[in-house]
């Protein structure tokens, strides 16, 4: 896969803050990469940068190995943008809506009304073609705020957290939505701060932490990265001091925790479970339930940065 | 295409419905009522007692009285075009100035008209109980008067061979400014209060289009909306973004103001002159100056887009308020106590300038409202496009 958008040692602050730090990273064509981080991680400033949105004090931003500017209308032209906020124009209909943006891009008139049709049914907004955005309720307004910025099939796109405040219902419609898109040969960029979101769909994840570049690969990889690679639950009674210590002192084990009713076990790699019950067993434990969890991308970032990623 | 889109989204704006075309409207329709009547109404009115007292005598001065006498002369008002069967005044001989304030005081007469012939001047004296009606009467006479005498007096110097028609033609418009009128004092000229408190409130229709110069900022800057970050993002030249966003409102601004215009003079019945193309330009500027200021207040002022479009609202109410849309007398007080806020209020200088334009035989002072005005939409402008191309987000 080539390399689409090259971003190297970007820099930005605003006054003393560092908003984004030293910060590269490449996307590659046709892949779905995760940009994951808390609020004010940076993710949204690098996207800014990288649209040319916003000025950046160091570094490079390079798409199909040309600069980024505001003046580059050819890349812009290849570009699609979903932000954060719907952004559409509430005294036009969505029909108007859609045809607005896409014309930015697209002058001719047929053309154009065949894209408009398009993006209508890829978010299937058909029925509500002559509603005014304050008539639709949230999932159909991020399905609207979608279709404005896809409607003229761009190369490359941008999801600024496109889920936000959404049922899971029109969330699922919308991540479908996304995977199409890949599928259609377009190269995208999700930024979110839910992590089920990012591991369902990223083909690579860039985990940022205060503008910084905290890990970089495939959902394995990065949970590979870290140590617990297994969360053990336990339902059992009475279990001892001792006996925890035990537990606590086999090979793998980071952490052992019993709140009377749940053992609780941080595991490395390994044949943990087997270990646990093995102990338990000897002791005469009655043991209800067991469960082995796998880590999952707040465990990475939660082992990288030392808190948690989700802070809603 | 965004042209197009830019119209119909402005279109559909309530608020730009609302307070550039209905309130304008219902305001002039609430000013119609209360001064003439909720039908066609003339204000109908008893013929004001007033005296005469000549201090020196002149043509200025025998002519006044015959003025007067004729406007003393149910016949001769009937005659004439002045919309009134009965008398307009009632005159009651008075020996001496003393004599005749003694009976203002004494309500005997309303208004007393001190006639200086020599220094070709009236002074009108009235009693403290005067009503608007006996104002509005005493002032336009004599305002009227003195100017139709110094058309006549200059006609008889530059075109004495047309003195008749001259002549003719202003005996017949003295009455013009029917009883509904009153003056107010300003630089050196005087205003009809009906008429001003009309134009007034074309002007604040016009201003009223600063919320346009917000949106349009607004919707073509990527840091003050995310709509506007979308159109920032696209490979369309900000520059002919702004340029359609911009002329779209500005159309549709304009295009109100004429409608304004055109239901002023046929609903209300208020004049606006025949200067169609001095119209034309002073539509034109006024709304380019609401719309470069909308763009000032969108780009420097704080807060969200409802807290600048308040924030521009409160400036332009201030500015119609102190050009007499509410009290009519304010202009005229600001002229004596605090003449520099006449001067740089902008409501008031188009005011100034639409009335002069309606009433002037001369331009001269319309004009130079106008540059005032286009100055300072220069100078708004060439800053906003400043700000706009060193904006961080996506230049011009």
């Amino acid at each position: 896969m080539s390399e689409i958008i090259k971003v190297d040692g970007l820099v930005k602050r605003y006054k003393e803050l560092i908003a984004v730090d030293n910060f590269s990273m490449t996307v590659n064509e046709g892949e779905i990469l995760g940009l994951l981080g808390p609020n004010g991680s940076g993710k949204s400033t690098t996207i800014n940068c990288i649209l040319s949105l916003l000025e950046f004090d160091k570094g490079s931003i390079m798409i199909h190995g040309k600069e980024m500017s505001p003046k580059a209308y050819d890349l812009k032209s290849e570009i699609g943008v979903v932000p954060q906020e719907v952004s559409v124009f509430e005294e036009l209909t969505v029909y108007e809506n859609i045809d607005f943006f896409c014309g930015l891009y697209v002058q001719d008139k047929n053309e154009r009304k065949k894209l408009v049709q398009e993006a209508i049914d890829f978010v299937e907004l058909n029925d509500f073609k002559k509603f005014r955005p304050k008539k639709l309720s949230g999932g159909l307004k991020r399905r609207l705020n979608i279709a404005c910025g896809i409607a003229h099939k761009p190369k490359i796109i941008f999801f600024d957290e496109p889920t936000v405040a959404v049922d899971p219902q029109s969330r699922n419609k919308i991540l479908e939505g996304i995977e199409e898109l890949r599928k259609q040969g377009a190269t995208i960029i999700y930024t979110s701060h839910y992590m089920e979101e990012v591991e369902q769909l990223a083909d690579r994840i860039i985990i940022i932490d205060k503008g910084q570049l905290i890990a970089e690969g495939s959902v394995d990889e990065l949970k590979s990265m870290i140590k617990k690679s297994e969360m053990i639950k336990i339902e059992a009674k009475g279990i001892s001091e001792e006996d925890l210590d035990k537990i606590r002192k086999l090979d793998n084990i980071f952490n052992a925790e019993y709140d009377g009713k749940m053992l609780k076990v941080e595991a490395g790699k390994g044949n943990n479970v087997v270990e646990i019950i093995k102990v338990l067993e000897e002791k005469g434990y009655k043991m209800k339930n067991v469960y082995s969890e796998q880590p999952t991308l707040n465990d990475v970032f939660l082992e990288f940065t030392g808190k948690e990623l989700r802070d809603d | 295409m965004m042209f197009t889109y830019y119209l119909r989204k402005t279109l559909r704006d309530k608020g730009f419905i609302f307070w550039s075309l209905a309130f304008p409207l219902l305001l002039m329709l609430c000013f119609n009522v209360t001064f003439m009547g909720p039908a066609k109404g003339e204000v109908d009115f008893e013929p004001v007692k007033s005296s005469i007292i000549v201090k020196s005598e002149s043509a200025f001065s025998e002519e006044f009285c015959n003025v007067m006498t004729n406007l003393a002369d149910a016949e001769t008002v009937k005659n004439s075009n002045m919309g009134y069967n009965h008398a307009i005044v009632e005159l009651v001989d008075s020996p001496s100035q003393e004599d005749a304030e003694k009976k203002i005081l004494d309500k005997e007469i309303s208004v007393l008209y001190l006639v200086d012939g020599e220094n070709e001047s009236v002074e009108v004296k009235v009693g403290d109980g005067a009503n608007m009606t006996t104002l509005m009467v005493a002032r336009s006479v004599v305002e009227s008067y003195r100017r139709n005498y110094m058309i006549m007096k200059d006609a008889a110097v530059t075109a004495p061979d047309k003195i008749e028609t001259v002549m003719k033609t202003l005996s017949e418009s003295i009455p013009v400014m029917k009883a509904k009128t009153t003056y107010l004092g300003d630089d050196g000229s005087s205003a009809n209060v009906y008429m001003w408190y009309f134009y007034s409130t074309i002007v604040m229709g016009m201003f009223f289009n600063v919320t346009s110069g917000i949106h349009t900022v607004f919707d073509i800057q990527g840091n003050l909306s995310s709509a506007g970050m979308r159109t920032s993002v696209s490979p369309t030249k900000k520059a002919k973004i702004l340029l359609s966003a911009f002329m779209a409102r500005y159309t549709l601004a304009c295009g109100v103001t004429f409608f304004e215009l055109f239901a002023m003079n046929k609903f209300f019945s208020v004049p606006v002159g025949n200067r169609i193309f001095e119209i034309i330009i002073f539509v034109l500027i006024g709304n380019l100056f609401a719309m470069s200021l909308g763009c000032c207040f969108g780009l420097f002022t704080k807060g969200d887009e409802n807290s600048r479009d308040n924030k521009a609202t409160a400036f332009i109410m201030l500015s119609v308020f102190l050009s007499g849309e509410m009290i009519v007398q304010l202009p005229g007080l600001l002229e004596k106590n605090l003449p520099i806020i006449n001067k740089i209020n902008p409501a008031t200088i188009m005011n100034f300038a639409f009335y002069r334009l309606v009433n002037y035989p001369t331009l001269n002072g319309f004009w130079m409202n106008l540059i005032k005005i286009s100055v300072a939409t220069l100078v708004f402008l060439t800053v906003s496009i400043m700000k706009l191309r060193r904006e961080k987000y996506a230049a011009l």
